[in-house]
């Protein structure tokens, strides 16, 4: 099934925030850039993030939040200018370092997934 | 400013606390701590209860004017704070400020959390809705174990460390709280157990995570040391705040708010790392106070498992670390868990601590945090 949806997974595009003064990217978006502060709130816009990033690190959470299924593989991906967090549509385990997709949840459980490239013929 | 003491403390026995209520808790604890004053009578200016979801855990928010009437210290001033796990050590630090800025004379300070009435995966959400990013991180799944897990795996690949070093932090603090009477687990857990206990987030375990805990402890802040008992100085409190994802931060393998906290504490104690004697550190996951030991200037970046492994931060060691069993036995009651580090070191400091007292300590620190470090204090206290 994960397999089946893997190969199905359609990328999203999710919308983060750019300092245009020192040119942080945050995710999920802020109205004032971290590194500038509020003297600058207005330097900050709207942009859109990769679609691909790589692991930095993962875990598989055996007793999940209510409401959330049990095990749950989670992992931070780097797409270039934020580090992100979120869940891993996969049929088998990740590694640190492996390139994953920002995808559209099959299931519509979560805002997003992380997923394998689809891998063409 | 001037001086303020901390003259009398207390706490329940920490466990699971099916036949005691919250505000029942609460009471026991803030008694204990004038009872131990020596001055049930005085007049207490004000009365902070730091507890961290008191609304999600029993549906009751104001439980600052509850437990101070339940106390019988009306009138006076009565606040809940709240600022998730560390709401027990925001509250002694607004206390200390209120004494020492001379705004009060005597604050009474009191930490409770009660979480076992409901089943783990509720708590677990409870935790997680109160301290991960709402929009980032909690519409995940999210919790607090899967995000320790997610820093651990960096922080020992970076370092070349096993999980045998966290199993070494669980037998340390296991020892330790089975020479504690208040401890929430009374067990001895070998290094062999730790490793082969279940698997909770990858790759830690259940003896890397601390318990589910109810419990309560106080701590009377008073601006002269008039109980009968050796008086106790606060020397100094820091707290900083750092942004809520952690790997969003500029350090990856430490957590700058607890240098930071750590440095403006130290900075108002006029004291260094080198002059603590014994300290409770948040290892509400046994990573955090190998990584704890090392930003707050007790030793390098990346040795604080080289120090563990030679037995420095044991009972008998030159530095301590949670001599009381630390969150990982004592048990963690999230806003009660500030206030019990700050009471067991009062206990250290007077020569109080039964058969777990440490050799002839003067100065000690507790570090005390919110989630993953974003939001840390560190605080100094000093036999007088």
């Amino acid at each position: 099934m994960a397999a089946m949806a893997e190969q199905m997974a359609k990328e999203k595009k999710l919308q983060g925030s750019k300092c245009g003064r020192c040119g942080a990217v945050t995710f999920p978006a802020l109205v004032v850039c971290p590194n500038c502060g509020p003297a600058y709130a207005g330097e900050v816009h709207s942009t859109e993030l990769p679609t691909t990033g790589k692991v930095i690190t993962w875990t598989i959470l055996h007793l999940a939040p209510k409401g959330f299924p049990s095990p749950l593989l989670q992992c931070v991906l780097d797409v270039g200018a934020v580090r992100i967090l979120g869940t891993v549509l996969a049929s088998e385990g990740i590694q640190n370092g492996e390139i994953l997709m920002i995808a559209e949840d099959p299931n519509g459980k979560f805002p997003f997934v992380f997923c394998r490239l689809p891998k063409h013929p | 400013m001037r001086d303020a003491f901390i003259t009398g403390v207390s706490m329940t026995k920490f466990g699971k606390c099916p036949d005691k209520g919250l505000v029942e808790l609460a009471v026991e604890a803030g008694l204990g701590a004038l009872r131990d004053s020596g001055q049930s009578d005085l007049k207490v200016d004000a009365v902070y209860v730091g507890n961290a979801s008191s609304g999600q855990f029993h549906h009751m928010e104001n439980l600052g004017p509850i437990v101070a009437e339940q106390l019988g210290l009306l009138p006076c001033e009565a606040e809940r704070i709240e600022n998730t796990t560390s709401s027990g050590a925001v509250a002694i630090k607004e206390a200390y400020r209120a004494v020492a800025g001379g705004f009060l004379d005597a604050a009474l300070v009191v930490g409770v959390e009660k979480m076992n009435h409901m089943a783990p995966d509720e708590v677990t959400q409870i935790i997680a809705s109160s301290m991960t990013h709402p929009t980032g991180e909690t519409v995940h799944g999210a919790s607090m174990p899967s995000l320790a897990a997610m820093f651990t795996r960096k922080y020992l690949e970076h370092f070349g460390l096993t999980t045998r070093h966290l199993a070494m932090v669980a037998e340390k603090n296991h020892g330790n709280a089975t020479l504690n009477p208040y401890a929430h687990i009374q067990k001895k857990v070998s290094i062999e157990d730790a490793l082969a206990s279940h698997m909770v987030a990858d790759p830690l375990r259940v003896t890397d995570c601390a318990p589910i805990t109810d419990g309560a402890a106080a701590v009377l802040i008073q601006s002269t040391n008039r109980g009968p008992k050796p008086g106790v100085r606060i020397r100094g409190v820091g707290h900083s705040t750092d942004r809520q994802m952690f790997y969003q931060r500029r350090e990856e393998y430490s957590i700058q708010a607890v240098k930071e906290a750590g440095e403006k504490a130290f900075k108002t104690a006029n004291l260094g790392p080198k002059d603590i004697d014994v300290a409770e550190l948040h290892d509400a996951f046994t990573v955090l106070e190998i990584v704890e030991s090392e930003d707050l200037g007790f030793f390098p970046k990346g040795e604080g498992a080289k120090a563990l492994e030679q037995g420095r931060t044991k009972l008998n060691g030159d530095l301590p670390l949670n001599p009381s069993g630390g969150l990982k036995a004592r048990g963690h009651p999230l806003g009660a868990t500030g206030v019990a580090q700050v009471v067991e070191l009062v206990w250290q400091l007077r020569g109080e601590a039964g058969q777990r007292q440490v050799a002839n300590p003067k100065t000690a620190l507790a570090c005390n945090f919110a989630g993953l470090g974003n939001s840390v204090v560190v605080t100094i206290l000093e036999r007088s």
